[in-house]
């Protein structure tokens, strides 16, 4: 064999290896911050189809169809693709690093993570190439724009299954974040000395824990409506109205998902540049803490006040909104109070941060206008509102975002990029973000959405004005790019602390980069500060305060990234933590969403199918990795309050639950709201069989008496009756589906067949029981390899925690039906 | 938590399910009925949280874990079934 090619297909092995199995946090993190450069890419593109078409009146490049289609997934790829993954690749790289953890608390559902969001996005894309096209009812794909019957084939599918691939990676994702940040600081690592990115990254994942459930179940019931016929939205007892809370639940906490990472990279760069501490920290993390998280959830029906809710609930929620806005004055007042007695220094990363805050002031002050329901009245769904949201969105967010890259480009590859190139690329971006969106403010006439204007309407050149901004903010990115690459392959290098911060990333040394020339200059990274650890954990704040010197070395091996010593360079996950269970469950999410879209085929079903097979030989995959320990983490001993009192994966459960409960709260609530708006409903007991009902709640609830007998067998180290309570809970729930598939079986053939095109009350009950049917099975799936690895001995009365954890899903399924039964079955 | 508790609770979510079924069969579709049959499921809920889930004897910060959840699922059905007419 030639030896240079045989040596060169091992290094391309291995390198193929190392991104699609890894899972180790900072590899993550690239993969987030390249991919979503990608999509803002193709983001962009579209933004610029739409701008050139609106140029001059009467444009007709793009027809009304492809317009909407561009309108659509523009906003969905920017918001859902390109923004929030750019803050998860960044928060990926820093969080653990900043906070002294080795990596994430679950690194193979961090990998998962990203590939569930690549395979959605590939999806949503892929809509663009199907026949009649991709979604087209707004990103906001209100209902009934968005059914079969308005935006029918394979496209539209794509793109909401693609979403619900990504709203299910976000909520993982957060789930993974919280109980990091929560269990894994380093010793000394106390939140009150936590930094402020980390912090703003913890408020960012509580957002999108509890918002993107009601988004998973809203597109759960979309899809339901498009692929087997169900009537949830498009019934006109309100369908319409029951996607516009469920989405706008979710919507208005989004704003915020989006926003306050890029506060929280602001908050890092304004004080390193301005030489002195971040002014009033307290009064920003409490604002948020107390304020912006909780209120967030209470706004949204701000996005509804033409919809025809009623008044009261209007200014219920008209006040909520100003109020929502006071805690941002305070954040933005500390952040120019920051500057105002501080030394500045205009490097790039401050100028984006700078650009933010200003951009935010004028995208909050239009945003309170439009809480007004009065105003609203006259803004909605004109340019004013689409200027308002991308000062806030583009504006506020991607100018702080960017800012965070160039900030921590110098720790991501050590090298330096080019501060010219930064600061064109800087006021380039900032004229031409104000050239493409102020003149919008003025567009209050002119309804958005609409593929073109008349000539006489007098919004020609205000349109002009824009497009011209637009392709001067579109090329000024080029100076992102170039500083990307040219920073990769020959910036000079850097020194470990470029900017003089204190925060603990800073000292951990510079991860090996595939995309690196010289590793070896790399690894040099960040060794300067390992003499000072203590330094590194100190709060912006109290630099004089003495953490205690015995976590010094302990410290500094938190933030080397790998517990047993720095010195190899921190890329020091081998082959035993790697895992290709990820990326095989990415593709078998992407094969049954293909199948699910091609149905109307002959070849859906089989496509279908093979998604399936994957998806079992994955699980099983994964579940023989866990029986033979292949993958076990080592957990170092940190900072746990207020958690220190319990076990990391019960925590991680207890966690996860609460987005179960948002699952399951919007999809009964959804079956309420269609209880209160339609008149005639069937009367209990005359669909449903009530002592069937009755018996397969009694079998559930007594599953539920037999895996606590498991558990507690199990704490004695009673094995065989650890064995006998799975067992039996594997039967009942058995016996439970096979009493659920009879019903099922017998409404299909009662004389007027009660299926799922059968109306609405067909639609909640199969959609209903089909969901948590989902949930029993995967929890008898459990079941079985908790049965397995007791008869390999695997459990003893020290090492039962995966049972417990099992019990507490397997209740709470319970407590579902608890629910259910009296809902759908007496009521 | 004793094996006895564990019985008494399965005991009493066994009885209320009998008895939301007999309830409902005695009188249907009053709100009142509907109500207390409500009610019973809640309490079925509350216990299996507090016992089966063993959410009494865990640390009071995954106690309050729930709550927001809780809370918000409350919010959203509320809007969801009184912002239309009136
Ligand atoms: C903080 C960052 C903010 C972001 C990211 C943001 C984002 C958005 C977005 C995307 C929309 C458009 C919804 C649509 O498609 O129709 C919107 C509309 C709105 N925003 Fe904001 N906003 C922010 C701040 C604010 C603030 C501070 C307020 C008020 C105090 C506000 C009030 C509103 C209102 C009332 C609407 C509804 C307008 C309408 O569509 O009629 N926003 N915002
Ligand atoms: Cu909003």
């Amino acid at each position: 064999m030639d030896p240079i090619n045989g040596g060169q297909a091992r290094i391309m092995n291995s390198w193929l290896r190392r991104w699609l199995f890894t899972t180790y946090h900072k590899d993550i993190g690239l993969l987030y911050f390249v991919t979503s450069l990608w999509f803002g890419f193709i983001g962009s593109i579209l933004a610029l189809l739409i701008r050139t078409q609106l140029s001059v009146p009467g444009n007709t490049l793009l027809s009304p169809g492809s317009y909407d289609q561009a309108v659509t997934m523009h906003g969905l790829i920017m918001i859902l693709w390109f923004l929030s993954p750019l803050a998860i690749g960044l928060a990926n790289y820093f969080v653990p690093t900043q906070i002294g953890a080795a990596d994430l608390a679950l690194p193979r559902l961090n990998a998962l993570g990203y590939w569930l969001y690549l395979a959605g996005g590939l999806m949503a894309a892929l809509g663009f190439f199907m026949p009649g096209g991709n979604a087209n009812s707004g990103w906001t794909s209100y209902a009934p724009l968005s059914s079969a019957q308005y935006s029918p084939g394979p496209g539209p599918t794509f793109a909401f299954a693609g979403l619900i691939l990504l709203a299910v990676s976000i909520t993982l994702g957060s789930v993974n974040f919280l109980l990091t940040i929560a269990y894994l600081r380093a010793p000394g690592m106390t939140f009150s000395k936590m930094p402020m990115f980390t912090w703003f990254i913890a408020f960012t994942m509580l957002q999108m824990l509890l918002a993107f459930p009601t988004l998973i179940s809203a597109l759960l019931m979309l899809m339901a409506d498009r692929v087997i016929g169900t009537f949830y939205f498009t019934s006109s007892s309100g369908g319409a109205l029951l996607w516009d809370q469920l989405f706008w639940f979710f919507g208005h906490p989004e704003v915020y998902v989006v926003l306050l990472p890029a506060f929280g990279v602001v908050a890092e760069i304004l004080p390193v540049f301005s030489g002195r501490h971040l002014a009033e920290r307290k009064v920003i993390l409490g604002a948020t803490a107390l304020i912006v998280v909780p209120l967030s959830y209470l706004v949204w029906t701000h996005h509804m006040f033409i919809t025809g809710i009623n008044l009261s609930t209007q200014e219920v929620y008209s006040v909520s909104t100003l109020i929502i806005s006071l805690p941002f004055d305070l954040i933005i007042l500390a952040f120019i109070g920051t500057m105002t007695r501080g030394r500045i220094s205009l490097k790039t990363p401050m100028l984006f941060a700078i650009g933010s805050i200003l951009l935010f002031i004028i995208g909050g002050i239009t945003g309170v206008f439009l809480s007004s329901f009065v105003l609203d009245v006259v803004f909605r769904g004109t340019y004013y509102v689409v200027a308002h949201f991308h000062y806030v969105m583009v504006g506020a967010a991607i100018f702080g975002l960017i800012g965070g890259i160039y900030y921590w480009l110098p720790k991501m590859t050590g090298r330096m990029y080019n501060e010219r190139v930064g600061k064109v690329h800087f006021v380039l971006s900032f004229i031409g973000f104000n050239l493409l969106y102020f003149p919008m403010f003025f567009l209050i006439d002119m309804p958005r959405r609409y593929s073109t204007y008349p000539a006489d309407a007098g919004w020609t050149g205000l349109n002009q004005l824009a497009t011209v901004g637009a392709f001067i903010f579109a090329l000024a990115q080029i100076g992102l790019v170039y500083n990307l690459v040219s920073t990769v392959r020959s910036g000079p290098i850097a020194p470990p602390n470029p900017w003089g911060a204190e925060t603990l990333e800073w000292t951990s040394p510079v991860s090996e980069q595939p995309v690196s020339t010289g590793r070896d200059d790399n690894r040099m990274g960040g060794s300067g500060l390992w003499d000072s650890p203590l330094r590194a954990v100190l709060p912006i704040g109290t630099p004089h305060q003495n953490i205690g010197s015995s976590t010094g070395p302990i410290l500094g091996m938190g933030a080397g990234g790998m517990p047993g010593g720095g010195t190899k360079g921190d890329y020091a996950h081998g082959a035993e933590h790697q895992s290709s269970r990820p990326v095989s469950l990415g593709l078998a999410a992407v094969v049954s969403v293909l199948g699910i879209g091609l149905l109307q085929y002959w070849y859906g079903l089989p496509v279908l199918f093979l998604g399936g097979a994957i998806l079992a030989w994955t699980l099983v995959g994964w579940a023989r990795d866990d029986l033979h320990g292949r993958f076990s983490i080592d957990e170092l001993l940190g900072q746990r309050w207020p958690f220190h009192e319990t076990v990391k994966l019960k925590l991680g459960m207890w966690i996860f639950l609460t987005t179960e409960v948002v699952v399951f709260g919007s999809i009964l609530g959804s079956y309420l709201f269609i209880r209160s708006q339609v008149p005639y409903w069937p009367a209990p007991g005359s669909i449903h069989d009530i002592p069937l009902g009755l018996t397969n709640t009694l079998v559930l609830l007594t599953s539920s008496l037999t895996v606590v007998v498991a558990v507690h067998a199990i704490r004695e180290g009673n094995q065989r009756l650890l064995l006998a309570g799975l067992c039996s809970t594997f039967i009942l729930g058995a016996v439970f589906m096979g009493i659920k598939g009879s019903e099922w079986y017998q409404l299909f053939h009662l004389e007027n067949a009660f299926n799922f095109t059968a109306g609405l009350p067909a639609s909640v009950y199969y959609f209903t029981t089909g969901l948590h049917g989902a949930h029993v099975l995967a929890g008898m799936l459990v079941t079985l390899y908790l049965i397995k690895r007791t008869l390999n001995g695997g459990f003893s009365k020290e090492n039962h925690f995966a049972v417990e954890n099992f019990g507490l899903y397997w209740h709470f399924v319970d407590i579902l039906w608890v629910f259910i039964f009296p809902l759908f079955y007496l009521i | 938590m004793k094996i006895a508790t564990t019985l008494i609770v399965w005991v009493y979510l066994v009885t209320a399910t009998i008895l939301e079924v007999v309830i409902y069969s005695e009188f249907p579709g009053s709100t009142l009925i509907n109500l207390s049959i409500g009610i019973l499921a809640a309490s079925k809920a509350v216990l299996i949280v507090m016992y089966y889930m063993h959410l009494k004897y865990e640390p009071r910060p995954i106690q309050y874990l729930i709550l927001p959840p809780t809370f918000l699922v409350a919010v959203l059905i509320l809007t969801l079934v009184f912002s239309v007419g009136h």
